[in-house]
């Protein structure tokens, strides 16, 4: 039976600086609540005091001969110990403060003092363990000491996971072959988006050249080339759409294809748009707002493509290909052609700043690894997450 | 003879589609209606696009008339934005505008009207060596020999063998054709020398604007610029091809369109009693060849003659300008029997004719797709025989000295340039003034050059941003068929209201309220004797209309409501 | 060249020897012929007696070398046939004298009314070649344009039936032209849209030029076929190439030199027209190869901007003549903003969404440190969950 009905990572233990009576050390306090706790322990809280009782001293030098276990009535736990060199054995008690100082009754100035500090110094959800010492008497009597009591608390953890190298484990997401093509595209879209600009005001270039060049025709060489290169890789990319083996990089990829993802989606669209503040779902690919996102631009750079391909394809409209694409031409006019393909590329550089910090953020805020990963291909898990989109393989 | 319905349609030879019905009466005409049969709601496609467009889209009213729209369209928009142009501009838009009346006037004569006057078939049977002698003793035109007579014979006989083609149909060997064959021949020879001479002279425009026809205008100036050390501008080559064209075009007009006019005219001199028109007549005078804004000030002033009193000219007031729908297939709110300044205009298509296709339209209160305007409730004539009146009655000495000559030849008086023969005659004759004026404006281009001032364009107020929120403009041109006058409102940077006030609109309009005939319907039926011998053959109808130089195209236009879209119905 | 196919009348060929081959019998031709003197009448060149004439005018028919032609003025301006009238390389009257017959026009032709109604039956009615100027206007059943006091269609519809090929020469022709802008008033269309049963070729312009005209028709009484068309109908030959490509200030152009005001100093060394919102680089039309009049100049050469005639829909489309782009009218400002003015706000919107955001992050992540953290039961304090407490007191 556990009183948390959450993962043990999540719960978080702090233990208050401790708070001695009756002359004692912050030392002793802390180890005889260390040995209040019964044998094999699981409760995190004894398992924080023993944790750090241990750093004190060594504690398999105490033997726990008995235990009593906390009851409602008595509120309050009582261990019997035995020091294996002395052959000592002594009670602890552990409970509310009240508790404790009922049993150990104090003078009335100790207790007063220790009913009001605990009171006072109680706050953000801290409380006081209580703790007693009591020595034996060869008859057998009990003789009770008040040690002082332990400031203790005991959160959920949810803004501050563990973040040691230990709790990740790498997983490979995407092939080489795709980033290469990613950063090829990042590449021809600067190298289009700025010749495009400069074609169309070439006032930049015209005040420093005085038009005795011919850079018009470079920049356009290179326009075409550039568009010819990002043709070539939207055409590769389709074909891994097919036949890619990485799951994460074939078609159904592309978009939300279970409700659960649908639901998903509204879900990280919420936590983006500060609408909820919880954890959103996990994937190890993208997550559904991305995939929409994502297969949009995607869109979008074929629009480009069409869309500035069959402007290109005008010099020769007689060609076996370029004749189909120019029908575009003759159905929306040339002019808004061009107007949709400048709009575009303005799709493309508004798009860019978002997409860079989206990114960015989920590295360094969500700690989810998505703008390494386009460089290393991989990305690193927490250990424990579930992801909605494979099997949380913790090995 | 009892009384009888005549329907011409289409009437060949003119812009447009215009048909005529009559009802004649033993050889005489009673009654007349003119019928605009093409509507095409141009004014309407203007609003909200860009005013510095507009010229693209008025222009092509009309193809034949080509550029006056745009002038007219143009200078009302530099009148609205208050733009003035540069002085070589306004030179080269005078050649330009000069070049195409030139051009217009002659084309008109001979491939238009001649046939009318000229019996091609006769021309078939003429002697070459006759009518080389005829041809030396009428003009110095080096091309009479009797060899070139001859092979234009032989041309167009070979041709007739394998068909008439144009020539099909028509009323060959009427007794209304008078000319003797020699005089046919060489009208004929003329004919085709003019289908050569005007594709020549015409390059005038395609060096100033690009092409003819329709040839390209700016606001605010020209787009040619002046370079005369520069390949792709205006430069001494070009400078002197001009040069040639006009000369080129003083020739023919001098030595063949004008002795040509008055040849033929001297074996017509009944025709300078007959197709009388209206008496009250139009014209905005030189002036209209440099001015944006109302017409004012020039050489010959603008003016109106009213009621036949063609000593006295009154100055002409656009304010007394109505425009009747009660003939015409629209529909305002102000119902019909009420005249519309162009200003107010809120008129909408509205056909109520028979569906096509149709037999009659005359028996309707509305038949026709032309506006009836009036001038202080006159119907009025506008076209070369106004302006040359009108330079008459305001005594311009050069005028009155050629046409002095003219009509002496002729035997005829002033009031004879209110008739069929009349306006023929004086489309030629202001062809003579025009093309001397064509050497003055040269001569002062190439002044301008010399002075170094080459400036074709005002690119001040060419961005948008710099115009008023609101502004309203009119132009006015006289165009080779009359007054013309393109009138635009200008609501934050786009056309809210387009314009145009057309010569053909005048001259063919319909009846209005009152009953009074249009200028056509009054030249046919207004006097009762109007000859029309045979109804088949109504060759007497076509001269008379023939010499309105009628554009169809022009003459029907639609006016927009103002502020911004009434919902025009067309089912 | 090659037999023509079926429908033309070939070079070399008399009329009649074509009749035959078309199934027509002499005595029909004989028939058609005394109507045809019916229609000369008293033609004093003729010899009189209606039955001489007819045998006279068989013997000149078939022998005549010129096929017939309908040239259909419908709802247009007149512009293509002045066009036409100034070609250079086949002229005006070397076309009506010795090419081709033209039986019905109504700019050129001799008679009116009744007489030039009979001539447009009878040429209608034999093989003939079938030139339009002027679109159809379909609107109120066709009253926005009636001839011979019938719509435009009808006329359009007869005249076709026995055509051996249909050429609409100019915008209007092809698809409306001015009238067709929006909001087309009159429900012009063009000839191909009432036409759909044959090919019909489009010989583009607001006008064409002359010479594309007339070389069209020279090419089909040739050869015996209509030329090699594009993907809308136009003629390869004229329209298979962008001016642009052609175009004599195309080296000012690649090498970055425009002229960025009419009449300035770039303007004056004839420079580039691009940036004054020619159209050339979107136009398909011969006027830098043939030229205009007599091959005089063309429009960019005499410095105006290309207004892209030839293209269809071009006052809807290429406007405004003036831009390079269109712009669009921001709502309520009656501002024009181009695409480059929206694009720069995207992304300075995009910017800025970036920046808010993550300045919404730190601020949610500082709440979020701030706000109490969930505190857990202590079972050292003799804490019980809700549920077991429940369960407890059942008990």
């Amino acid at each position: 039976m556990s009183l948390y009905q959450i993962p043990a990572s999540e719960i978080r233990v702090e233990l208050g600086v401790p708070v001695p009576f009756a002359g004692r050390k912050r030392r002793d306090l802390l180890i005889a609540a260390a040995l209040g706790a019964p044998l094999g322990t699981k409760d995190p809280v004894d398992l924080a005091l023993l944790s750090a009782a241990a750093k004190k001293e060594d504690l398999r030098h105490y033997q726990q001969t008995g235990f009593t276990p906390l009851e409602p009535r008595l509120a309050r736990s009582v261990a019997r110990v035995r020091r294996l060199d002395s052959g000592e054995e002594a009670l602890f008690a552990r409970g509310e403060v009240d508790t404790i100082l009922y049993l150990c009754h104090p003078d009335e100035a100790t207790r007063y003092r220790a009913e009001l500090q605990a009171e006072m110094q109680m706050t953000h959800g801290f409380r006081a363990l209580g703790v007693g010492k009591g020595s034996i008497a060869p008859d057998g009597g009990e003789r009770w000491e008040f040690l002082g009591y332990i400031p203790v608390r005991a959160t959920r953890q949810k803004s501050r996971r563990s973040e040691e190298p230990g709790d990740f484990y790498y997983v490979p997401v995407w092939d080489w072959q795709l980033r290469a093509l990613h950063w090829l595209a990042v590449l021809l879209i600067v190298v289009l988006s700025v010749t495009g600009l400069l074609m169309g005001s070439s006032r930049f270039i015209y005040g420093i050249t005085d038009g005795y060049s011919n850079y018009l025709s470079w920049l356009r060489l290179v326009h075409f080339v550039a568009g010819w290169l990002l043709l070539c890789a939207a055409i590769l990319r389709i074909a891994g759409l097919f036949l890619a083996s990485n799951r994460f990089q074939r078609w159904y990829a592309l978009f939300p294809v279970r409700v659960r993802d649908l639901k998903n989606l509204i879900q990280v669209a919420q936590n983006y748009l500060f609408c909820r503040f919880d954890r959103p779902p996990h994937y190890i690919g993208h997550n559904p707002l991305q995939q929409v996102a994502y297969t949009a631009i995607f869109a979008v750079g074929l629009l480009a493509l069409v869309t500035g391909f069959t402007l290109y394809a005008l010099y020769d409209p007689q060609n076996w290909f370029f004749h189909y694409l120019v029908r575009f031409d003759e159905l929306v006019g040339v002019q808004y052609l061009r107007l949709a393909h400048q709009l575009i590329m303005w799709i493309f550089l508004a798009f860019i700043p978002i997409h860079v910090y989206l990114s960015v953020r989920a590295d360094t805020v969500e700690r989810e690894g998505a703008l390494s990963s386009i460089v290393s291909g991989g990305r690193w898990c927490r250990r424990g997450t579930r992801f909605e989109d494979g099997e949380a393989v913790d090995n | 003879m009892a009384k009888e319905r005549i329907v011409i349609d289409p009437i060949t030879r003119i812009e447009g589609h215009l048909r005529i019905e009559l009802e004649t009466d033993g050889g005489r005409i009673g009654n007349a209606w003119a019928c605009a049969t093409q509507f095409r709601g141009i004014e309407r496609v203007l609003q909200g696009r860009d005013p510095r467009d507009a010229w693209a889209f008025a222009q092509r009213i009309c193809g034949v008339c080509t550029g006056v729209h745009a002038i007219a369209s143009v200078r009302a928009v530099e009148d609205a934005i208050k733009c003035k142009i540069p002085p070589c501009a306004e030179l080269i838009r005078s050649l330009v505008s000069g070049m195409a009346t030139l051009q217009d006037h002659v084309m008109h004569f001979y491939h238009l009207h001649a046939l009318d006057w000229v019996d091609v078939m006769s021309a078939l049977k003429a002697d070459p060596a006759a009518t080389s002698r005829l041809a030396a003793s009428l003009s110095p035109w080096p091309n009479n020999s009797a060899t070139w007579y001859r092979e234009v014979q032989k041309r167009v006989t070979d041709s007739a063998a394998g068909g008439l083609g144009i020539f099909a149909g028509g009323y060959w060997g009427h007794p209304a054709y008078r000319l003797p064959p020699e005089a046919n021949l060489m009208a004929l020879a003329h004919y085709l020398e003019a289908l050569s001479w005007q594709r020549e002279i015409i390059r005038l425009h395609t060096i100033f604007a690009g092409k003819n026809p329709h040839p390209n205008y700016l606001v605010g100036g020209m787009a040619c610029a002046i370079n005369l050390d520069n390949q792709m501008a205006i430069n001494q080559v070009r400078l002197d091809e001009i040069a040639g064209m006009i000369d080129q075009a003083r020739r023919f007009v001098l030595e063949v369109y004008y002795p040509d006019v008055l040849a033929i005219a001297s074996f017509y001199p009944d025709y300078a009693a007959i197709g009388v028109s209206s008496p009250t007549l139009i014209a905005t005078g030189e002036s209209a060849y440099s001015c944006s804004g109302a017409p004012a000030g020039g050489v010959i002033p603008a003016g109106v003659l009213l009621d036949g009193n063609y000593g006295t000219a009154h100055p002409f007031e656009h304010k007394r300008i109505a425009e009747f729908v009660s003939s015409a297939w629209y529909s305002q709110p102000e119902g019909d029997r009420q005249g519309l300044h162009p200003w107010q205009g809120r008129t909408e298509p509205h056909y109520t004719g028979p569906k096509p296709p149709f037999k009659e339209l005359a028996g309707q209160p509305k038949y026709t797709w032309c506006k009836a305007p009036r001038y202080d409730g006159r119907a009025v004539q506008v076209g070369p025989n106004a302006r040359i009146l009108l330079a008459l009655a305001q005594g311009h000495a050069e005028t009155a000295q050629l046409a002095g000559e003219g009509l002496g030849k002729l035997k005829a008086g002033v009031e004879a340039l209110n008739s069929t023969l009349g306006r023929t005659y004086c489309r030629a004759l202001e062809s003579v003034l025009l093309a001397r004026r064509m050497d003055q404006w040269f001569t002062q281009l190439n002044e301008r050059i010399r002075s170094g001032d080459v400036a074709t364009f005002n690119p001040e107020l060419w961005e948008p941003e710099s115009w008023p929120n609101q502004a309203q403009g009119m132009g006015f041109m006289e165009a080779a068929r009359g007054t013309l006058s393109h009138w635009v409102e200008i609501d934050n940077r786009r056309i809210s209201r387009y314009q145009a006030v057309v010569p053909s609109t005048w001259n063919s309009s319909g009846r209005d309220p009152g009953g009074q005939m249009g200028p056509f319907e009054q030249a046919l039926a207004g006097d009762g004797k109007h000859p029309l011998a045979d109804p088949k053959r109504p060759i007497e109808v076509l001269r008379t209309i023939h010499s309105f130089d009628p554009c169809e195209s022009c003459a029907v236009h639609l006016l927009v409501p103002g502020g911004g879209g009434v919902e025009v119905k067309v089912q | 060249m090659n037999d023509p196919p079926d429908g033309g009348w070939s070079r070399g060929e008399t009329f009649l020897q074509f009749l035959r081959r078309r199934g027509v019998s002499r005595r029909e031709f004989l028939t058609f012929c005394g109507k045809m003197a019916a229609c000369f009448g008293a033609a004093a060149a003729l010899p009189p007696g209606s039955r001489a004439l007819a045998q006279e005018m068989a013997r000149k028919l078939s022998a005549a070398k010129r096929p017939s032609v309908i040239y259909l003025q419908l709802q247009e301006c007149t512009g293509c046939l002045e066009s036409l009238l100034r070609s250079g390389s086949s002229p005006i009257d070397r076309i009506l004298l010795e090419q081709i017959s033209l039986d019905y026009n109504e700019l050129l032709m001799a008679p009116s009314g009744g007489a030039a109604e009979e001539v447009l039956r009878q040429a209608a009615d034999r093989p003939h070649l079938l030139l339009v100027n002027g679109s159809v206007p379909l609107g109120q059943d066709g009253a926005f344009c009636t001839i011979g006091g019938d719509s435009a269609e009808n006329l359009l519809r007869r005249a076709a039936r026995k055509a051996d090929a249909i050429m609409a020469v100019g915008a209007c022709a092809e698809y409306g032209c001015v009238q067709a802008a929006s909001p087309n008033l009159t429900g012009a269309v063009g000839v191909a849209d009432v036409i759909t049963d044959r090919p019909v070729v489009n010989i583009s312009g607001c006008p064409p030029i002359a010479e594309t005209i007339t070389a069209t028709l020279t090419y089909y009484l040739a050869y015996g076929h209509t030329p090699p068309l594009d993907g809308i109908g136009r003629p390869v030959f004229a329209y298979g190439q962008r001016i642009h490509d052609k175009c004599p200030r195309r080296a000012s152009f690649d090498a970055g030199q425009f002229a960025e005001r009419f009449d300035d100093e770039n303007a004056r060394r004839g420079y580039c027209l691009y940036r004054l919102g020619c159209k050339g680089p979107a136009t398909f039309a011969p006027c830098a190869t043939i030229e205009w009049n007599l091959g005089q100049s063309f429009p960019i050469k005499a410095g105006h901007p290309c207004l892209g005639c030839t293209e269809r829909d071009f006052y809807d489309r290429m406007t405004p003549f003036y831009r390079r782009l269109p712009g669009f009218v921001v709502p309520g400002l009656g501002v024009e903003a181009t695409a480059n003015t929206i694009g720069v706000a995207a992304v300075a919107a995009s910017v800025g969404g970036v920046l808010v955001h993550s300045a919404a992050t730190v601020i949610a992540k500082k709440r979020a440190k701030k706000a109490q953290p969930e505190t857990l039961p202590l079972a050292v304090l003799g804490d019980t969950d809700k549920a077991t407490q429940e369960e407890d007191q059942k008990t």
